[in-house]
């Protein structure tokens, strides 16, 4: 039995603005599930109705096999970590943490015993006496992940924890939070709009966009193997370039370029009868390559902008008129893509259309 | 001499007395109904929430002559309110100490409740919230997590609607009149001296006034630092 299952779930505002539009979804015990998307897509929304923060307009929420629509926030069994950590500034460290247990009418020694516990294990056990506002980001980041499961709940819901703080520690707390998910197991609903977070941290991804979910699976199998155009540019540090052609039997034409595909990418796309058609190419940065010399398929691309990373750089250019990216280590001027890794989608549908074998 | 000898009279006591008495049960009135109303109206939307809103607002700006002369058609003799409050009590309500007490609560209301609404919407509504997640129950939200956090907006609400009862003069001298030892309080009493050429009296019953309202806008001050 799944330990979360989400049945047609909608969000409706003043009856015509939707929020979230039926949603389905199930999440299995100890997962660490993150729901990525721009901001405004749904998905914080459709985390304060899994809280009862909001009430769904329609559709069913089961928790461990119980509908809890009707069910009350403060009866859910849940604990959420806030994108301003949310602590309470009027109490110490101490009562932000003995707050929820206290509600729950758990005996003082266990409070005590807890929040021992729980302090040493997030390293803030010298902060107990001080108020939030004398606390750093990070400091107030741990007690707010400290809050959440001290109460040993069944769901954990962060509703974009990290946003507010600097890369470097935005970095550190990611592996903190990791971690700590590997330790205590508890299954978690991340929400956030940064996909390099998304990649990282997810057993399983969902990926939102205007209030639908549009792709689930592991990060890696949704990254090589977006389902639409809007997963594929989402989805990677920049997105996937995205080359408008036409097919020509084994030949896809960007303006004056032609570009030889392999058998097995250019025969399910006939079968699909799209010879002579518009197509849509997507291509990774990453998968921009150095040509080698026998190449024939050298792209003839203007460079506009080099950003140098360190590591890697970035190679902003116009091929056929049509803006792409590199990623590449050495810096090289002839360039080809890398064949097995491009895909093919449809120009209306924005679907992907290259294989069939895939979901 | 003369002014120890007013300090010692019940004469001087009993409008100052009337006005404490009067503000104090006004102000507990106003501090309990103007932080319920505006919790209620800071949390909740609905059709003609600006309608009433506007309403409450209103003694704010209206002539104290207006709530005079709307409580006395409201409450007086010749309305079914009236009428039902004398059949109750066996007295009518105009013209008692219960009327000064009426009056000041209409005229101080919307200063605790501008004052507690704005305090409560001002609270990060994630804060609210987190106390859910966390099991408090409406009830407990508002208790251990809402009126904390807006202590500062209730407390100078608190203060400005207890020294807007305790200065209350229009509305309370047509309402609950001037009879003195019973709905004679300090204002009305001040306008009486001064119309009876009874300067040395005017002045006590000024410093008095002075001197409450001079400690209570203190504390105000200090509080808000």
């Amino acid at each position: 039995m799944p330990q979360l299952k989400l049945e047609n779930v909608s969000k409706w505002y003043n009856d015509n603005v939707c929020a979230v539009q039926n949603v389905s979804l199930q999440i299995e015990k100890e997962e660490f599930v993150v729901i990525v998307g721009p901001s405004g897509c749904g998905k914080s929304t459709l985390l304060r109705m899994i809280a009862g923060l909001e009430k769904a307009s329609s559709g069913k929420i089961y928790l461990d096999g119980t509908c809890i629509n009707e069910l009350p926030t403060r009866d859910r069994q849940i604990a959420m970590v806030f994108q301003n950590y949310a602590l309470y500034p009027h109490m110490t460290v101490y009562e932000n943490l003995a707050f929820g247990l206290k509600m729950r009418k758990i005996p003082k020694v266990e409070i005590d015993k807890r929040i021992n516990e729980v302090t040493k294990n997030l390293k803030i056990n010298g902060l107990l006496n001080r108020k939030p506002q004398s606390l750093s980001g990070g400091q107030c980041q741990r007690v707010a992940l400290a809050r959440a499961i001290i109460k040993k709940t069944k769901l954990f819901l962060m509703d974009e924890p990290l946003s507010s703080l600097d890369s470097t520690l935005r970095l550190q707390m990611r592996r903190e939070i990791t971690n700590l998910h590997n330790k205590i197991k508890i299954t978690s609903i991340y929400v956030t709009h940064d996909q390099s977070e998304a990649m990282t941290m997810a057993t399983k991804l969902f990926v939102m966009k205007d209030g639908v979910i549009l792709q689930v699976g592991p990060p890696m199998n949704v990254y090589e193997k977006p389902n639409s155009i809007f997963v594929a540019t989402f989805l990677g540090s920049p997105g996937m370039n995205i080359l408008r052609g036409k097919l020509m039997d084994d030949t896809f034409m960007i303006g004056k370029s032609s570009i030889k595909l392999p058998m097995d990418k250019y025969g399910y796309l006939l079968e699909q009868g799209y010879c002579n058609k518009e197509l849509l190419l997507g291509v990774r940065p990453e998968h921009i390559v150095q040509a080698k010399d026998n190449e024939s398929n050298i792209l003839d691309i203007k460079i506009t902008h080099v950003e140098r990373l360190g590591d890697v750089s970035l190679i902003y250019s116009f091929f056929e008129c049509q803006p792409i990216v590199a990623k590449m280590n050495d810096f090289t001027m002839k360039f080809t893509l890398d064949l097995d890794r491009i895909h093919f989608f449809d120009p209306l549908t924005e679907k992907r259309v290259d294989s069939f074998n895939d979901e | 001499m003369k002014s120890m000898d007013l300090l010692l009279n019940n004469l001087f006591w009993s409008p100052v007395w009337i006005s404490i008495k009067t503000a104090i049960v006004a102000g507990v009135f106003v501090i309990i109904l103007g932080t319920l109303v505006g919790y209620v109206l800071s949390k909740k939307k609905f059709k003609g929430k600006i309608l009433i809103e506007t309403i409450l607002m209103l003694p704010i700006v209206l002539p104290p002559t207006v709530i005079g002369f709307f409580l006395i058609i409201i409450f007086g003799q010749n309305s079914y309110i009236g009428q039902f409050i004398e059949w109750i009590f066996r007295q009518p309500i105009i013209f008692t100490w219960w009327a000064a007490v009426f009056a000041a609560i209409i005229v101080a209301f919307p200063l605790m409740y501008q004052s507690a609404k704005s305090g409560f919407s001002s609270i990060d509504k994630s804060i609210e919230d987190a106390a859910r997640i966390d099991g408090a129950s409406e009830w407990k939200v508002f208790l251990f997590i809402s009126i904390p956090l807006a202590s500062k907006s209730l407390l100078s609400g608190s203060i400005l609607s207890f020294a807007r009862a305790l200065g209350e003069f229009g509305a309370t001298l047509m309402f609950a009149g001037n009879i003195p030892g019973k709905t004679q309080t300090l204002p009305t009493a001040i306008y009486l001296a001064i119309d009876g050429g009874e300067m040395a009296l005017a002045w006590t019953w000024v410093i008095a006034i002075v001197f409450i309202s001079f400690i209570m806008m203190f504390i105000l001050q200090i509080k808000q630092k």
